[in-house]
């Protein structure tokens, strides 16, 4: 049976080498899984899913892949995940905004393209029937 | 000496120390770049800085959205400064969908301000239909009042030294005799009327009697010893 040397400089070394391996597990990123579930939840309250759609696919796979990290203590893993989920809903939520606004001018556009053509027909009839 | 290098060992948990490709890494140039660059290359962070340095030379961004890419910067800063490949990959990431979300953001600002100068024009053309509507109304209504006025005008009673018109008598229906007496007899007449017909009823045969005598012409029928005894 193998037995560890009496040495005290090995036996510090050890403990030192375990502390660090502790340390480096971190602690479990709750609040940027949160963050990036807050995010894709605002970016389908702005019709995400019509306007960006690949966008939004992709923070939620990576939100789904952040929570197995969690489960699995895979922790610098579902940082990363739910980091990335989250600016990609935070993309698609600006895309989405985006086409919106714009879908919004266009249909300003129309509206007073139709307005200029009723004022022009009504001039010409006030004009016609003018005394 | 040599007993006292397994001290060394905690040296190896920091992460990236014992991978292979820490071989690569360098420390930061001193090139006078606004980022500092290392030894390797990652095809993603190069990816963010290109991606970065267009949208930072991009008119519509550094008008609309001037402060927006602050974040994109320091991710991307961050990456380049990281000895985790990993790390630097993923931060690069995050500074590229900076620059997508700015980007997003700025054509937003776009269509915003598209947004506002079409409502303007909306405003300014129903101002317009309004006020020739109004214009039409206001014809209407003089057009009207005029009319109103020379309806009135006709209506008015002729001048006293004014030579009305002949007016022809309204032609009346034809009424029987009955309703003559009763409309137009008073009592007393329709009274003398009925004693003047019941008279003639009674005398009725008489009217049959021949005048014989004392007449010329038409009566002249008898003979002159008839007509001598009449006289």
């Amino acid at each position: 049976m193998w037995t560890m040397p009496n040495r005290p400089g090995l036996r510090v070394g050890v403990l030192g080498l375990g502390l660090l391996v502790a340390g480096c597990a971190g602690r479990p990123p709750i609040d940027t899984v949160s963050g990036a579930d807050l995010a894709v939840n605002q970016a389908m309250n702005a019709k995400a899913q019509q306007y960006a759609p690949e966008d939004m696919q992709k923070a939620l796979d990576k939100v789904s892949r952040a929570k197995q990290a969690m489960t699995e203590e895979h922790y610098d893993r579902a940082r990363r995940l739910a980091e990335e989920a989250q600016a990609d809903a935070q993309v698609a939520e600006a895309v989405a905004r985006s086409e919106e606004a714009r879908r919004m001018a266009q249909e300003a556009q129309t509206t007073i393209d139709t307005l200029r053509k009723e004022a022009q027909n009504r001039s010409k009839r006030g004009t016609d029937h003018a005394p | 000496m040599r007993r006292k290098l397994y001290l060394l060992l905690p040296l190896l948990a920091f992460p990236g120390w014992g991978a292979a490709d820490t071989l690569y890494y360098a420390r930061p140039s001193e090139a006078g770049d606004d980022f500092h660059h290392y030894g390797y290359r990652n095809e993603a962070v190069e990816q963010a800085q290109a991606a970065y340095l267009e949208a930072s030379q991009n008119q519509d961004i550094s008008r609309s959205v001037p402060f927006a890419l602050t974040g994109a910067a320091q991710y991307l800063r961050e990456a380049e400064q990281t000895y985790d490949r990993d790390e630097a990959s993923h931060l690069a990431y995050l500074a590229q969908r900076r620059v997508d979300a700015v980007h997003a953001l700025a054509d937003e600002r776009h269509a915003q301000r598209k947004l506002a100068e079409y409502l303007g024009q909306r405003e300014a053309i129903l101002q317009q239909v309004r006020a020739q509507e109004m214009e039409r109304l206001q014809r209407e209504l003089a057009r009207q009042e005029a009319r109103l006025e020379a309806e009135t005008e006709a209506a008015k009673p002729p001048p006293e030294n004014h030579t009305p018109a002949p007016v022809k008598a309204p032609v009346p229906a034809k009424k029987s005799m009955a309703a003559v007496v009763h409309d137009e007899l008073k009592p007393e007449e329709r009274r003398t009327l009925y004693q003047l017909l019941t008279l003639l009823k009674t005398h009725a045969a008489d009217r049959a009697q021949p005048v014989k005598a004392g007449t010329v012409g038409r009566d002249a029928g008898g003979t002159d010893d008839e007509n001598e005894e009449s006289e």
